[in-house]
């Protein structure tokens, strides 16, 4: 019995592979964490890859090492190959930076490859960079006092709060693209502020960009951004700010979106389809005389922000018509709720999508009247 | 000859008294001269034989006579020869018959041999006319005032009674003996229990007195139904062992077999724990213990009600019971005296603190060395910030800290207890501290050990908690060679290994396997007493509730 335990033991560690286990062994000490990887390239030439370590445990500025290479796999294989980067460790990569022109060229490559490696994840967040390379971000944000790694991590926790874009995953992505045949992705871009010195930089949300064909499609606008977030519900936390009858300001927290889908059909052939989007929203703060308590005066409130709201979805709903592209997954809703009746038209979607009529009603429900969740006493800094 | 004589050499038979000197006098036993050069040759081989048996065979057995023999005086002190504490003394009773009275003076008291033995012995008044012949029958139906007397026909039983305390009068003229209960009353007075603590619980322990264990036992379970059987072990420390069982509870099947293995143990002496267990364990080879050892009586009661069997030797403050299964050494007898929820609560505690800190070290390996992926991303940069200019990897840090934690543990247990207590204070503090910043090793090496061997000490079997800790070792071996694959591999063989384990038939891992799922409830929680008590099905005790 222990010969047999003893031979099954061996058989399955060669049967696995583990036999090869020793080659995996790795020293913490010399362990290079990776924690942010910029692409950048044009088309034809060679892509370069740009690792970056993030901010030391007490604050140490970031490393930054960069390799060129045909693809993306041979870059991150020729980065290894630099005496300070030998040790590199990909598996803690959160963040993925595409610089605009290697977005342009090729991101189906990249998302391969994400998905290929045992080493990446699939939860790696996919970010684009509009108007700079990934490299020279990631290296303007480590030569102040934070690094790209970190401003990411920053802009995945409070994206949804800006109500501009959420992040988005490189498994998600692919998904998207294999489902949909296009994704919204989160993009970025270079801000330089007053609280920043010359040297510093850092990176801020520039609402989403449209993948199509694995490559960048298009960039959509402020406005656009926010409407594709609502239809997306995923604004939880986003400001909204309307004017009262008097003009003053009345601020709202919105706490949820929820978007139904209603196909309506005509002997069996799509005739439009109507999106109900229900919001739930909070005072956050009135212009001093309205009461948020009277229903009449919630009513007014919740009014005016779904009017407010309404003009961004159908921004976002006419340039999508307008281009052609489902990036708002319209096709998929439709294909969730009637997939006998899709099946017949999933086909020729592409030619029916962008004259389809859609509307959207919008509505709002103010349900807070007081701000849960900030406390009323900031600590001092 | 009545007697075993030496084989060969200077010697004394017991009965005769002849003096024999083969060697020197060039005269064999029977007196029969021998030429020269046999005589030289013969004188040779003998010498060669006389060192040989003096190398191989201790001096003690050289004379000991037959014990299977008819008492005799000179027998008796043929057998306590360069006894210190041996007493012999020759009086003559008031029947005027000469008798022989033998005792030793550690075990005995010589005030209750003066005053219950001698005393009416040698009153002219009582033993008047008695003959040699009518004696014994005489001291027997209450000549003397003992409280006890027994007859006794072969030399081995008067040396066993001789060394169990009793005063021994033996006749020469008849070759009978008569023993009497004379022990000594010094022993150690019944204390707490030092190595179990006890909360809510009686204060009572474990002495090295025998028949005072017993009476603890007897207070406790009040029932005649508790039968206490008395086997001696140990060819020369004759122990007196005692067998506990509650019939008509306990399997009879556990209780003959453990009753056949207390009778057959082949050992000098039972002078240790180990000598019971051993000679009790199904499998004396595998560092688990397979007896539960307790200190305290109401365990040992508890186990007893549970269908167990208990033995109890003399000498040793500790009670053995059997079978011992896996579960069980988990188990404390203050989960029982406290509320059933808080009882629950505390054995899954101690259920979760041996699975940290069997596997926490070899998972640290596994996961450091091979898969660090699976560190969450802040503390594998914590770790990799504190690793730096270690000069130690992780697996070297890991069994260093491990070693340095028993030496230490070894330290405090072998010093007195106010000094033991002080290194495990300069060890965990300073020497701890003090490695991690001389950089020798890594903070997070330091809390996995710590935290391993603190979850350990929940362990309430010390004996459990010592197979445990080297079973750690193993697995952080197994990690090290083959990272998460080689932990598996460990624990799978460490699992099948305890499966093949037995206690007296019981399968060790019960009612983890061969069990129903209430029983494998009932090992993880207290259930409230109202209840009733279950008992393990794999016991096959006769009552079931």
């Amino acid at each position: 019995m222990r010969r047999a335990a003893a031979f099954s033991l061996a058989l399955v560690m060669l049967l696995t592979g583990c036999s090869g286990l020793r080659q995996k062994m790795r020293d913490e000490a010399d362990l290079v964490l990776v924690r942010a990887v910029g692409v950048d390239g044009e088309a034809g030439e060679s892509l370069t890859v740009t690792a970056d370590t993030g901010l030391g445990e007490k604050g140490e500025p970031p490393r930054t090492f960069t390799a060129s290479a045909a693809t993306f796999g041979e870059a991150v294989e020729a980065l290894r190959m630099t005496p300070e980067c030998r040790d590199a460790f990909f598996t803690h990569t959160e963040h993925l930076l595409v610089g605009e022109a290697a977005a342009e060229t090729d991101l189906q490559g990249l998302l391969d490859f994400v998905i290929r490696s045992p080493e990446l994840r699939l939860d790696t967040d996919l970010f684009i960079m509009k108007d700079a390379g990934a490299g020279e971000t990631m290296r303007a944000v480590g030569a102040g006092r934070s690094s790209a790694a970190d401003e990411l991590s920053f802009l995945k926790r409070y994206a949804a709060r800006t109500g501009r874009g959420y992040t988005v995953e490189c498994g998600e992505a692919a998904a998207d693209m294999l489902r949909e045949s296009a994704a919204l992705v989160p993009a970025v871009t270079v801000r330089r502020s007053d609280d920043l010195t010359e040297e510093e930089s850092a990176v801020d949300l520039a609402g989403m960009a449209v993948l199509r064909e694995g490559k960048l499609a298009f960039f959509l606008t402020e406005e656009e951004s926010r409407g594709a977030v609502l239809l997306k519900n995923r604004c939880e936390g986003a400001m909204l700010t309307v004017p009262d009858e008097r003009g003053c300001a009345v601020t709202l927290r919105l706490l949820k979106a929820k978007t139904t889908t209603e196909p309506s059909y005509e002997n069996g052939t799509l005739t439009g389809l109507r999106l109900r989007v229900r919001l739930t929203a909070g005072v956050v703060q009135t212009g001093g005389y309205l009461s948020p308590e009277e229903r009449e005066v919630r009513a007014y409130i919740a009014e005016k922000a779904a009017a407010a709201e309404k003009e961004k979805i159908d921004a976002a709903l006419r340039r999508a018509q307008e281009t052609g592209i489902d990036f708002l997954g319209l096709g998929a809703a439709i294909e969730r709720r009637d997939p006998v009746k899709f099946a017949g038209m999933k086909e020729r979607w592409d030619e029916l999508f962008p004259t389809l009529p859609v509307a959207a009603e919008v509505t709002c429900t103010v349900e807070r009247t007081y701000e849960l969740n900030t406390p009323l006493i900031y600590p001092s800094p | 000859m009545p007697y075993q004589r030496a084989a060969l050499g200077n010697g004394r038979d017991a009965t005769t008294g002849e003096q024999y000197k083969i060697a020197k006098t060039g005269h064999n036993s029977t007196g029969s001269k021998i030429s020269f050069p046999c005589c030289f040759f013969v004188r040779s081989a003998m010498g060669i034989w006389r060192a040989l048996t003096k190398i191989l065979r201790p001096a003690a057995r050289r004379a000991t006579p037959d014990r299977s023999e008819k008492p005799t005086g000179d027998g008796v002190e043929a057998v306590f020869r360069r006894c210190a504490d041996f007493i012999s003394r020759e009086i003559t009773t008031g029947g005027n018959v000469r008798v022989r009275v033998f005792f030793l003076d550690s075990l005995t008291s010589g005030e209750t041999i003066a005053r219950e033995v001698l005393a009416p012995l040698t009153d002219a008044g009582r033993l008047a006319g008695v003959p040699a012949e009518e004696l014994p029958e005489k001291l027997l139906s209450g000549a003397v005032f003992a409280s006890s007397a027994m007859r006794r026909e072969t030399l081995g039983a008067v040396v066993s009674d001789l060394l169990a305390g009793c005063c021994v009068l033996v006749l020469d003229e008849t070759r009978t003996a008569v023993a009497f209960e004379t022990k000594s009353r010094d022993k150690r007075s019944v204390d707490a229990p030092k190595e179990e603590k006890v909360v809510k619980g009686s204060k009572d322990a474990f002495t090295e007195t025998l028949r005072t264990n017993v009476a603890l036992v007897r207070r406790k379970l009040r029932s005649g139904e508790l039968k206490i059987v008395e086997f001696t072990a140990g060819s020369e420390t004759h122990t007196r062992t005692a067998l506990f069982y509650i019939d008509g509870y306990t399997n009879p099947g556990i209780v003959s077999e453990a009753a056949r293995r207390l009778s057959d143990m082949a050992v000098e002496g039972v002078l240790t724990a180990a000598a019971v267990e051993e000679c009790l364990a199904d499998q004396p080879r595998t560092p688990f213990p397979q007896l539960l050892t307790t200190e305290r009586p109401d365990k040992f009661c508890l186990n007893l009600l549970e269908g167990r069997v208990g033995v109890v030797a003399d000498g040793l403050p500790i009670g053995f019971l059997a079978p011992g299964t896996f579960a069980q050494f988990l188990k404390v007898p203050e989960d029982a005296a406290s509320h059933f929820v808080v009882g629950t609560a505390v054995t899954l505690l101690r259920c979760a603190a041996l699975l940290v800190s069997l596997l926490l070290p070899a998972f640290f390996v596994a996961v450091a060395v091979y898969h660090p992926e699976m560190i969450p991303t802040k503390l594998l940069q914590s770790m990799i910030a504190a690793k730096q200019s270690v000069p130690f990897s992780a697996p070297m840090e890991v069994l260093l800290m491990l070693v340095s934690f028993e030496l230490l543990q070894e330290a405090g247990l072998q010093l007195p207890t106010p000094v033991g207590a002080t290194i495990s204070i300069i060890g965990a503090l300073i020497v701890g501290q003090s490695a991690v910043e001389a950089r020798i090793v890594s903070p997070v090496v330091v809390i996995v050990v710590a935290l391993s061997g603190v979850a350990g000490y929940t362990t309430p079997d010390q004996d459990m908690a010592a197979a445990m800790r080297l079973c750690r070792f193993l697995l952080v071996l197994a990690a090290i060679g083959a990272g998460m694959f080689g932990l598996v591999a460990g624990l799978t063989l460490l699992l099948y290994h305890l499966c093949t384990l037995e206690s007296f038939g019981v399968p060790y891992m019960t009612p983890f396997v061969a069990a129903g799922p209430r029983e494998l409830l009932r090992a993880l929680v207290r259930m409230p007493l109202r209840e009733g008590s279950v008992r393990e099905r794999a016991l096959h005790t006769r009552r079931k509730e």
